[in-house]
């Protein structure tokens, strides 16, 4: 009964064709042209496959293409050359049929309407029965705990909140594709909690999940995949669910309960950084336990040794800075 | 939020924004940010007309007369053409743009529906509250005076609202200032029209690339059946400029649904 009233639509036996790829960038390449002629590239060059039952991340510094890339994949704007296609077909064609589940950077709702209204006027475009409608609008205010601002107008809502309604009407519909630009953007400590909750129940193996974020500690714990972005370019693909420890040079912290007259006699270059703490430049995670054995056989009691910035932080520093 | 879960449900292979349910609330926004204001503002305007009809009836019986229906048809008609290229405006402006400018566009384009029904669907339900709104003033004026109600004014508004609607439509997919520029545009054609209809050459046929707006006030005449001279006598449809006015308008508009499909819908 439920899910019969959670349905965007009648009950279709005809699913999706399987196919290998869900989105596809092809070779796709924006620049923006002003009046005068001058031209800015935003995207360059750029091919990524998504796969279904995958969550990726997409991730760069300001101005990288992140939005325009978005942009592109909502059909929102052509690309100069390349092209994009969702399940083999042109973004808008696949959207004007299907729909996606889309959150903003910037969540753009007219301020004089009620957020309740907000999300049933969302939930008839997105293809819910009028006769759901009120049923799933209230699950969505119940998931994202809006319940004291349904009766609210769009512009006394915070930041926060704001940014809870746009999530909520990305989740109206149980959408197979669900892109979201910078969802935790002013979000509370609890809810950028919850959110990370709610993106893992939401995976499943047909549905794909595309968020860019410059959280990269976030992308990084939700994150199947992370493409990074630079100047328009893709810069790498950092695979975090079959990534292997390799030997590159890290820096490290450690913190040592006892034995720290030792620590600089092992490692020459550290520097310490509090009180039981030293940071480790660049060594290859060999060099690196070589000098924590021979740190331990001297009677150094090591409490934790950790990178400085994670696996994604780390790759996403060596990919900016080429 | 008191679960993170999503009941898993079987996505269905195509569904469709329920367009026509959503017309409702565009009714609504209609209602409170358009027709109020245009009903606030013409009433007032007709009020106005009425005093000074009022003042023009007095001077009339100082003279043991009876103002005549042609004077006072006149006086309509220079309200109803003010209501013809005001109301279309204020029923027009920013109906693309505005979306577009203020990033509306994000979230309705990601549903499943394209923005050629929906922006055409939109400028429909502005028509209907704009004869709404027409019909209503009329019938408030035809209380204290002529002329009734027909259906010549809904075939009059329906021109007009084409005619000066569909320009704004088109500047309003390619320009965020689409009331500006709809403002200059329709003063140029005036101007244009005014200046050089009577002339010959390269001048007149520039007024072929313009819309004559000058000459929806042939179709007011019909419909109050008031000559050019002010006589009260049946006055033939204007089939040639209603076409000329109304068509070029339409054109704008179908022109504008076409583009639609090519410009950028977050940027204006």
């Amino acid at each position: 009964m439920l899910n019969s009233v959670l349905l965007c639509a009648d009950p279709s036996p005809h699913l999706f064709a399987r196919r290998p790829f869900v989105i596809e960038f092809k070779a796709v390449s924006k620049t923006y042209r002003s009046i005068l002629g001058k031209s800015v590239p935003a995207v360059v060059d750029f091919s990524l496959d998504i796969r279904e039952g995958e969550i990726l991340g997409l991730a760069g510094p300001n101005g990288a293409g992140k939005s325009t890339l978005i942009g592109l994949l909502l059909g929102y704007m052509s690309p100069s050359s390349g092209s994009v296609s969702i399940d083999g077909q042109h973004p808008r064609a696949y959207i004007e049929r299907h729909g996606i589940g889309y959150l903003s950077e910037l969540v753009t709702i007219p301020p004089a309407w009620h957020t309740e209204n907000a999300l049933k006027r969302y939930a008839l475009l997105a293809g819910i029965e009028p006769a759901g409608v009120q049923l799933r609008v209230d699950a969505a205010i119940d998931l994202l705990g809006l319940d004291e601002h349904r009766k609210k107008l769009i512009k006394q809502l915070s930041k926060g909140n704001l940014q809870r309604v746009g999530l909520a009407q990305a989740l109206l519909c149980d959408e197979r594709i669900l892109i979201l630009d910078e969802p935790t953007h002013g979000l509370d400590p609890m809810w950028t909690q919850r959110f990370r909750d709610l993106v893992l129940a939401l995976r499943r193996p047909d549905r794909v999940l595309f968020i860019a974020s410059h959280n990269l500690d976030e992308l990084q714990r939700i994150s199947d995949r992370v493409a990074i972005i630079d100047h328009g370019r893709l810069q790498r693909v950092v695979d975090l669910k079959n990534r292997t420890i390799g030997s590159q040079a890290a820096p490290y912290r450690l913190v040592v309960a006892s034995g720290i007259e030792h620590v600089l006699g092992v490692f020459p270059d550290a520097v310490p950084a509090a009180t039981n703490e030293f940071d480790l430049p660049e060594r290859s995670l060999e060099e690196l336990n070589r000098q924590l054995a021979e740190l331990i056989s001297r009677g150094g009691l090591v409490s934790s040794i950790a990178p400085v910035h994670t696996a994604l932080e780390q790759q996403f520093r060596e990919a900016i800075a080429q | 939020m008191t679960t993170a879960t999503i009941p898993p449900v079987v996505t269905p292979a195509r569904r469709h924004a329920r367009l026509g349910r959503y017309a409702l609330w565009q009714f609504g926004d209609f209602g409170f940010n358009i027709a109020i204001v245009t009903f606030i503002l013409f009433a007032l305007l007709g009020v106005m007309f009425l005093m000074q009809m009022d003042a023009q009836a007095v001077y009339f019986a100082s003279r043991k007369m009876a103002m005549p229906v042609e004077a006072k048809l006149q006086s309509f008609s220079m309200l109803l053409s003010m209501f013809t290229t005001v109301a279309p405006f204020i029923a027009m402006s920013g109906v693309v743009a505005t979306d577009r400018s203020n990033g509306y566009t994000r979230f309705l384009f990601a549903k499943p529906m394209s923005p050629v029904r929906f922006y055409a669907q939109s400028v429909l339900v502005r028509l209907v509250g704009y004869l709404v709104v027409g019909c209503a003033l009329l019938l408030v004026w035809s209380r204290y005076a002529p002329p009734g109600f027909s259906l010549k004014f809904v075939v009059d508004l329906i021109g007009a609202f084409f005619a000066i609607g569909g320009v704004i439509f088109l500047l309003s997919v390619l320009s965020r200032y689409d009331g500006l520029v709809a403002i200059v545009f329709v003063l140029v054609s005036a101007i244009v029209w005014d200046k050089w209809d009577q002339a010959t050459g390269i001048r007149h046929a520039v007024t072929y690339l313009l819309p004559p707006i000058g000459k929806m006030s042939a179709t007011h005449s019909w419909f109050l059946g008031l000559n050019g001279i002010g006589n009260l006598v049946p006055v033939p449809f204007p089939t040639k400029w209603f076409l000329w006015t109304s068509g070029y308008g339409l054109a704008c508009l179908v022109l504008g649904l076409i583009l639609l499909r090519r410009v950028s819908l977050t940027k204006a």
